[in-house]
């Protein structure tokens, strides 16, 4: 137990040193699955993204350069790409179990509202091998842990542009070693913004948006390092699928339930730990009220994890994955089963040198892939004014066909193999906490060389069937300065910028980009606090040109944007209560710009919060 | 205090940088018409792309028409052109709409039928269009007449499920229902279906011949594992009647597109890569006319005036696609780059 809290402390201290330039702080403990994955990641393999629980998910990656974030619309289906892969490369984690939409192979983003969520880490880069399967790209982990949380309850009432209405209550409560926490949130969004399409101007009227959701955890601890916990999730989202530009009568809707359970137990002794977890997620889709598509997903993940000395630590462990599914696309009733089995060692041979080894077997119907991984961290400069180190890893990953891949009628491959990657990559990463309040420099570069990758293409029986087509070699270079400062109060400015090269290396098409793959990125943030008055921010984006298509013609690309939000806020303390208010200006240039091609998106609107804490 | 200001520097740098970065592309030049075919350009399904391309008879290819001219997008997968006097007619199907313009004042909007859902083809007569629509993918399909000057719809008659391909023959309107195994015959004095024809699985496109029999294509079917059933059939029908004439066998399933050369004496068509012709008399066997070595399978296929052969290749929708055009002995005369996904012809 001792150890475990000696962990967290560390591991919050240096979260807090890394993202102390982050808008809100909101950290929390570090969770036993978190740690899992914590204890055998090496420089920023894994970072913590800290969230102002009443705004966007996209809000909150803002500043996640090597991220792409492809939204449909307001309020409609949003993916997160990492470093010019696709979306169904990235891996999604709840309690260290996957938790992508198993027919489709990604995680709408959208469905999940950032008010449900208590953690959010990612993980840019290959890492297969250590957070299971599907993470060519990177992975997302989001978890929670109410045993650390203090006693609160939280009202959120929120406003915006377009019908926005948020409504949210939660509470954390318990009694002794018993803590339970009940969340409940609605939103709705009309979404009849007005846009610019041909010299007239047209509203919105076919992309409203209805969510839903109810969460109750409760978590147990004894005496003797055991503690347990239970996660209940219940979301539904209605809406309507925003049509294109130049289809805006087109009206069609998707109703989606999804339901997540998990039940964990641990239990730490003084270097070792077992964890075991057990879930149920299942993703009910119905399709213009017709068409219903249930997936549901049987989980369990154990690990073990032993420290042998002060400089090694291994970690054992498995997961095992039943899909089944029901839709009218399914011609068979079907169980998928998927297992892994997998290991890491983490050495710290001297002071300044730690080297992490995981190595995972995966195995899933007749495909059996082996994901080894190798990083390692070297510190090359320790000083009080400068810390200077230079991390690299090399790592092998796959990602196994959807279910839909594999399933569809007609259409669906049983016989796909897994799409794989070889990444390597290398960053230096520079500390200087006595300039200013602290300043940080990271300068990195990726190579990623895949193939396989799975691609739906006509067939001589006259419909698509997903093939193992492509071969696609990515390369980028990662910046990020951040610098905390005081005047007046505290300020944080944030700066990063990506360049990264998606090229197809197969067909006739070889050596063009990949559809959707932006070659530059920058992200700029300032926030600053002023004195106890009031705190304002600034977040700007800007996503580089996109091409729609392989052949990379300027007819078939998406314009460059540039994005620019305000949010002043001011926060009141009460005896009892802290009232947290803020007023947010997005898209304050009112850029007329598209994220996906004829996919309108609004101009300057306008957002109001109000959070009510009551701390006893 | 010098970082802030720097900061703030950066900031003005980036949003100043970004500002300028206007990349509007320059509206074509739009030339004659005359002789040309005109290609519609599917466009990727949901992403609103679809376009207008047009080879002139010299060979030079003019893409995005519709959109640098009107300057907005012609729509969600365009599926079908029609020329009607000086109307050329886009039928844009996931846009629930009709596109009209004219060929002589430059390619310009006319008007836009709207009240349409999930229309596929068209045909006309001297005033009256005819367009076939889905209507859903469950309720039964119908034709929609319109008046051609002014767009105004005066009648919607039902027919089959997944209304596709639709025909006039004198005062009747032949109606392939692509849902289905049948083609409905409707009356156009009485405006009322006076026949379902069964003629096979997944009838698609509907062509008149020298003799004034209309052909049909049928697709083909699948059975329970979807597997291809190889069905796929080449129908003559008496245009006074609908009674079945002739049915060809084609022993596999195809795309159903279909065409006829100048004077309608052959029929052409294609399955996988190769192009054949059929005599619409008599019972000589098919004809290879052509067969590519690198393409899977053609998505579009017309025959133009001078009884050249006009091919699509969507290229899997990724990239833009390309029209390959064949003389009638089966000699690769050129090919053009169009845009994505070009699926079929208006000749001029």
């Amino acid at each position: 137990m001792v150890s475990r809290i000696c962990v967290y402390v560390v591991l919050l201290s240096l979260t807090r040193f890394v993202l102390a330039q982050e808008d809100t702080v909101q950290l929390e403990a570090i969770t036993v699955s978190a740690l899992q994955f914590e204890r055998f990641t090496t420089g920023s393999q894994l970072q913590s993204i800290s969230f102002d629980e009443s705004s966007s998910l996209e809000k909150a990656l803002s500043q996640q350069s090597s991220i792409y974030f492809k939204s449909y619309g307001n309020g409609q289906l949003a993916t997160v790409a990492f470093r010019g892969t696709s979306a169904s490369q990235t891996n999604v984690l709840w309690h260290g179990i996957p938790a992508n939409y198993p027919t489709l192979g990604q995680m709408d983003f959208s469905q999940w509202p950032t008010w449900m969520m208590d953690q959010l880490q990612l993980s840019p880069g290959a890492n297969s091998s250590l957070y299971g399967s599907g993470a060519i790209g990177g992975s997302v982990l989001v978890d929670s842990d109410i045993a650390h949380q203090s006693d609160r309850a939280s009202l959120l009432l929120g406003l915006g542009s377009f019908g926005e209405l948020k409504t949210g209550i939660k509470a954390t409560y318990g009694q002794g070693r018993f803590k339970a926490h009940t969340n409940l949130y609605r939103s709705f969004l009309q979404n009849d913004f007005q846009y610019d399409y041909n010299g007239e101007t047209l509203r919105q009227n076919n992309a409203s948006s209805l969510m839903k959701g109810i969460k109750q955890q409760f978590s147990y601890s004894t005496l003797y390092g055991t503690s347990l916990f239970a996660d209940f999730q219940y979301f539904v989202n209605d809406r309507e699928i925003q049509p294109t530009k130049s289809a805006p009568t087109s009206q069609d809707e998707l109703l989606t339930k999804n339901t997540r359970l998990a039940f964990g137990a641990n239990q730490e002794w003084s270097k070792s730990s077992l964890n075991v977890t057990l879930a149920y997620l299942q993703n009910d889709q119905v399709y213009n009220e017709t068409d219903q598509t249930t997936g549901n997903q049987y989980s369990s993940l154990i690990s073990y994890w032993y420290q042998l000395n002060d400089q090694l630590e291994i970690r054992v462990g498995g997961n095992t994955n039943l899909f089944t599914a029901s839709s009218d696309s399914y011609s068979d009733r079907f169980h998928d089963l998927q297992a892994d089995a997998f290991t890491s060692v983490s050495a710290k041979p001297f002071l300044s040198w730690q080297s992490v080894l995981n190595l995972r077997q995966s195995f899933y119907a007749d495909q059996s892939p082996f994901v080894p991984s190798w990083s390692n961290q070297f510190a090359i400069v320790q000083g009080e004014k400068v810390k200077l180190s230079f991390n690299e890893s090399f790592a092998f990953g796959f990602r196994y066909p959807t279910l839909n891949d594999r399933h569809w009628t007609p259409g669906g491959n049983p016989d796909l193999q897994p799409e794989k990657s070889k990444t390597l990559d290398g960053e230096f990463d520079l500390q200087l906490p006595v300039v200013l309040n602290g300043v940080s420099i990271k300068i990195g570069g990726y190579q990623t060389w895949s193939e396989d990758w799975i691609v739906w293409l006509p067939s001589e029986a006259g419909y698509w069937v997903p093939q193992n087509f492509r071969e696609v070699e990515i390369s980028g270079l990662e910046s990020s300065l951040a610098i905390t400062g005081d005047l007046l109060g505290v300020y944080t400015l944030n700066a990063s910028y990506t360049f990264n090269r998606s090229v197809n290396k197969t067909g006739s098409n070889s050596g063009k980009l990949l559809p959707y793959t932006p070659e530059h990125n920058a992200r700029i943030s300032w926030q600053h606090q002023v004195k106890k008055y009031f705190n304002y921010s600034l977040n700007s984006n800007f996503t580089g040109k996109r091409y729609t298509t392989l052949d990379n013609t300027e007819r078939s690309s998406v314009a460059p944007f540039f994005i620019l939000d305000f949010t002043l806020g001011r926060e009141f303390e009460l005896p009892l209560f802290d009232i947290s208010t803020n007023a947010s200006i997005n898209n304050l240039l009112d850029a007329n710009y598209e994220n996906l091609n004829n996919r309108a998106m609004p101009g300057r609107n306008y957002q109001l919060q109000l959070i009510i804490n009551y701390n006893r | 205090m010098n970082t802030f200001f720097k900061s703030l520097f950066f900031l003005a740098v980036i949003s100043i940088l970004a500002a300028c970065d206007g990349n509007d592309p320059e509206p074509e030049v739009v030339g004659q018409f005359d002789g040309g075919v005109f290609v519609s350009n599917e466009g990727n399904f949901g992403e609103g792309d679809g376009s207008l391309s047009f080879i002139s008879s010299e060979g030079e290819v003019s893409n995005d028409l519709f959109a640098s001219v009107n300057a907005k997008d012609l729509g969600d997968v365009v599926q079908s052109l029609h020329i009607s006097g000086d109307l050329l007619f886009a039928v844009v199907n996931n846009s629930n709409k009709i596109e009209v313009v004219s060929l002589s004042d430059s390619l310009k909007s006319q008007y836009t039928i709207d009240d349409v859902a999930l229309p596929r083809y068209m045909d006309s007569d001297e005033d009256n269009g005819y367009v076939t629509e889905w209507v859903s993918f469950t309720d039964p399909g119908q034709v929609t007449i319109f008046d051609l000057e002014s767009g105004n719809i005066s009648k919607s008659i039902e027919v089959g499920y997944g209304a596709e391909g639709v025909k006039l023959a004198g005062e009747k309107l032949f109606v392939a229902n692509n849902f289905g195994t049948t083609v409905s015959l409707i009356d156009l004095n009485s405006e009322t279906v006076t026949a379902d024809i069964e003629v096979g699985t997944s009838p698609k496109l509907l062509v008149v011949d020298a003799q004034g029999d209309v052909w049909v294509s049928c697709q083909g079917g699948y059975d329970e594992n979807w597997a291809p059933a190889n069905d796929g059939k080449l129908v003559e029908l008496d245009a006074a009647t609908g009674d079945i004439k002739t049915t060809v066998e084609l022993e596999a399933n195809f795309n159903g597109k279909i065409d006829v050369n100048v004077d309608g004496t052959k029929l052409f068509y294609s399955v996988g890569p190769a192009i054949y012709s059929i005599n619409t008399s008599g019972t000589a066997d098919a004809q290879e006319i052509y067969t590519s070595t690198s393409l899977f399978s053609y998505y579009g296929l017309a025959v133009g005036p001078d009884d050249v052969l006009y091919v699509t290749d969507a290229a899997g929708f990724i990239e833009a696609g390309s029209v390959l055009k064949i003389s009638s002995e089966g000699s690769l005369i050129g090919t053009f780059d169009v845009g994505r996904g070009p699926n079929g012809f208006a000749f001029n």
